[in-house]
């Protein structure tokens, strides 16, 4: 569904990349998890990915379309939650989710289906009249989310999209999303709550100081002998300078397995929980 | 065309659609408009001067594309800070560039936003002058073709197209301008107001080579012939334009005009298609290579501390820091201007020069007072948006282990230090431009800063009953705030009354002496701001508390009915 190879992005007036050769892929009927430390290059990528960014090497492909080439082809089938908040605050929330809508061109009939359906899972049914000024934080979340799944696209990017959301709301998140997922379709999920991660995703991508560190099955980590939670396995790669390319992690007792030339270490088999 | 009319209401909604609920509310376009009318009588009065003598020249056509001109340039200035506002600094070009929509959709839609927002201001400048520059030529005899009275109209809606297609075909390097000083915010402001004082300076500087007014009787001089002749020749398309409106050749002279616009157009759109996304793309490029920090641990007293960071934050905000500052150089401009406009100083241009009996010193001193009042005093964003312009860093402030006097004292000297250098500007052209006595001049810095501690102590007030908060760029903290005007309108009447007072007791010079006649002014002055001082800071003490702990609270609004969609379109 979501191919990226070998992504590289240097800011303007910097030496250093932002994102280097950045390469994994999110397959069809599964959820990737992106994880990484702050600063670590999660939003650069996910910037390139919704077509925000440019950048000079590489090739990002959504379902064979490819961003740079065909990004209005490419655009349509992503649905995108950025962690920043709707702008557009003199707009009522209908207002809002209408003009994504026609933008997407979603039908009348589907329109008001998922509509109702995502007002109320996030209850928002009440609040939809309002102008999005008066919304609260997680409100306004919630219409950020409405927003970008009322197209029913095939691939989810969601960056932090839990932040502000109540229980509830986060519950009915996840739901939707494994719901999306098992419908062949694919989720892009990017958080800093491991646990959450851990927890909904088949796969996870470790990215710091710009490199993709490991891409793994969420599954291989619960069933391998190590026996790690994700949080162990990150905090011990991230804890460690890349450039020194720690081989050995004592505390947790068990071995990265370091490719010197790609920098990027593997744990085990990267397979997801479908056998694929 | 689909994307967009979408894209094209969602811009309008968002720009013009008002949050405000209040029917008392005084449009700001208004206030603004009535504070500029003595400016704007002056300029009719000399175009109509101008234009007379022109018309009886043979060049009423160049000195149409002149006027029309000057009120471009104006445009292209202020369209050239709206447009990087809306198009390189917006808060929605990320969200955009995620659509699956063509970045001319985008584009255009955007400059339409732009056109719209400056339609109202090219009015302003070109309706009455205009309307100036026709009766001038009636008065000279010339016979203007019909045509010509549709054209008054077409002139103003497409006065600012020019400007605006200027600026697209100059988007790329104006945007490589933006994102370099989007990295340096303090520079940015600086530049911004270096560049407005240049530019302002640089209008008012060229006004006396063509409006030597008490002479245009005897008509134009050669030299002036020839230069608007000149001028016309250079701006091809505005002469077109004015050749079409007084009948002369008509037809070609308005398909070539048109020529020009539909080819200008379709370079700005070609020059989109190439340029438009990526410019976009590289205003998110804002991350800069770390710098080690310059630490530093001194310790400072809260309230210094405060208009410390106030500045920082308000510096790193070019459009804000723009129009907080501008007020300081804007009366000294202005009166420099005004100076050189009259053949015998200020007061000359107001009072009979064959009359002995008017007091030059009380009559210049009141026009310095007058626009001091307006230009000044009542325009002091640093204290009108005091807590405005802390946007949601607000609650940041209101959480911290603060008093609120230690809080108002801090935004009262931060305002009071701006003012105060204005005044500084306002005593040294009072002193070297006008040549007003030493004591006088003394006496005006006095009496302006009181009054100013009385204004700003009202700006601060009037924000604190109404901040906005909630505001997520520059033009929204600018635009949606007219409750805080008042301090404008008071001084606005102030400054009349100053001046009214100055004329009264010139004329009395004839029964008492001048310098009676000027302390009288000084003290009457003086008291006035003293009470004025006391009135609102009594006001912000009495009231002051209670409007801190309001300020912050969510307006929500009662629920509506809710209208689900029923049919596709974005309107409801």
């Amino acid at each position: 569904m979501l191919k990226v190879s070998n992504l590289t992005k240097t800011y303007a007036g910097n030496e250093k990349s932002a994102i280097e050769n950045v390469s994994f892929d999110v397959r069809d009927g599964e959820i990737f998890g992106f994880i990484g430390p702050n600063g670590a290059g999660k939003s650069t990528t996910i910037k390139c990915i919704t077509g925000i960014l440019n950048f000079e090497s590489g090739s990002i492909e959504i379902d064979g379309n490819d961003i740079r080439a065909n990004a209005i082809a490419a655009k349509r089938l992503v649905g995108y939650v950025s962690d920043n908040h709707i702008i557009y605050d003199k707009l009522t929330g209908i207002e809002f989710v209408n003009f994504m809508c026609d933008m997407f061109g979603v039908d009348p009939t589907s329109r008001k289906e998922r509509l109702d359906k995502y007002l109320n899972c996030f209850e928002l049914t009440k609040a939809i009249g309002d102008p999005i000024k008066s919304y609260s934080h997680g409100m306004k979340q919630k219409l950020n989310i409405i927003g970008a799944l009322i197209h029913n696209p095939k691939i989810w990017i969601l960056d932090e999209p839990l932040l502000g959301l109540d229980p509830k709301s986060s519950y009915n998140l996840k739901q939707l999303m494994r719901e999306h997922a098992q419908a062949g379709n694919s989720v892009f999920f990017s958080s800093h709550m491991l646990e959450i991660v851990e927890k909904v995703c088949d796969r996870v991508g470790i990215i710091d100081h710009g490199k993709m560190i490991t891409c793994c099955s969420v599954a291989d980590l619960q069933n391998s002998e190590i026996k790690t939670s994700l949080e162990d396995l990150f905090l011990s790669i991230t804890s460690k300078n890349v450039e020194n390319q720690v081989e050995k992690n004592e505390d947790n007792n068990f071995d990265l397995i370091t490719d010197k030339n790609s920098d990027k270490f593997d744990l085990g088999n990267d397979t997801d929980r479908k056998g694929e | 065309m689909k994307e967009f009319s979408l894209l094209f209401e969602l811009q309008l909604k968002n720009h013009f659609r008002s949050n405000e609920k209040s029917k008392n509310k005084i449009a700001m376009p208004i206030i603004i408009g009535l504070s500029m009318l003595p400016l704007l009588s002056i300029i009719c009065y000399a175009i109509y001067m101008v234009m007379y003598a022109g018309a009886m020249a043979g060049i009423a056509m160049e000195i149409l594309v002149f006027i029309l001109l000057s009120a471009q340039m104006f445009t292209l200035f202020f369209v050239s800070k709206v447009y990087i506002s809306i198009f390189y600094n917006a808060d929605d070009n990320e969200f955009l560039t995620t659509l699956p929509a063509n970045p001319i959709a985008m584009f255009m839609s955007k400059l339409i936003v732009v056109y719209i927002s400056e339609l109202s201001f090219s009015a302003f400048i070109l309706l009455p002058t205009l309307i100036t520059a026709t009766v001038a030529m009636n008065m000279a005899g010339m016979v203007l073709p019909v045509v010509f009275y549709f054209f008054i109209p077409l002139t103003i809606l497409f006065a600012p197209i020019i400007p605006l297609l200027i600026i697209s075909i100059f988007a790329a390097p104006i945007m490589y301008i933006a994102s370099f000083f989007k990295r340096r915010a303090a520079m940015s402001s600086i530049m911004s107001i270096l560049l407005f004082v240049v530019l302002m300076g640089s209008y008012f500087a060229l006004i006396p080579n063509f409006a030597n007014i008490s002479q245009l009787q005897n008509g134009l001089p050669p030299q002036a012939i020839a230069i608007f002749q000149k001028f016309a020749n250079y701006i091809y398309f505005d002469k077109t334009f004015f050749l079409a409106a007084l009948n002369i050749d008509f037809a070609k002279n308005f398909f070539i005009w048109l020529g020009i616009i539909i080819g200008s157009f379709a370079f700005a759109i070609l020059l989109t298609q190439l340029l438009f996304r990526r410019s976009i793309s590289a205003q998110f490029e804002t991350h800069s290579k770390s710098k080690v920090a310059n630490l530093d641990y001194k310790s400072q007293s809260i309230s210094m501390s405060l208009v410390k960071n106030d500045f920082k934050s308000l510096m790193r905000l070019p459009g804000l820091a723009m129009n907080s500052f501008l007020n300081i150089f804007m009366a000294p401009l202005l009166l420099v201007a005004m100076n050189f406009m009259s053949d015998g100083g200020i007061a000359g241009m107001y009072s009979d020069p064959n009359s002995a009996v008017l007091s030059s010193e009380l009559l210049v001193t009141g026009f310095v007072m007058m626009y001091s009042f307006m230009l000044n005093l009542g325009m002091n964003y640093v204290s009108m948006l005091s807590f405005t312009r802390e946007g949601r860093s607000f609650y940041f402030l209101k959480h911290l282990p603060v008093g609120l006097n230690e809080i108002l004292k801090a935004k009262k000297m931060f305002a009071d230090i701006v003012s105060a250098i204005g005044i500084v500007l306002l005593m040294l052209c009072a002193l070297l431009i006008f040549k007003i006595n030493v004591l006088s001049v003394i006496a005006l810095g006095i009496v302006l800063m009181v009054f100013a501690m009385g204004f700003n102590t009202l700006g601060i007030l009037r924000d604190m009953k109404k901040p906005n908060l909630e505001w997520s760029n520059i033009n929204e903290a600018l635009k949606r705030n007219t409750y805080i005007l008042m301090p404008f309108v008071i001084a606005i009447g102030i400054g009349i009354v100053s001046l009214v007072l100055a004329v009264l007791l010139s004329s009395l010079t004839e029964y008492i002496p001048e310098f009676w006649a000027i302390t009288i002014y000084w003290i009457v002055m003086l008291i006035g701001g003293i009470v004025l001082y006391l009135v609102f800071k009594k006001q912000l003490l009495d009231k002051s508390e209670e409007l801190f702990d309001k300020m912050g609270e969510p307006q929500v609004p009662q629920p509506k009915n809710i209208k689900l969609p029923k049919k596709i379109g974005f309107g409801l």
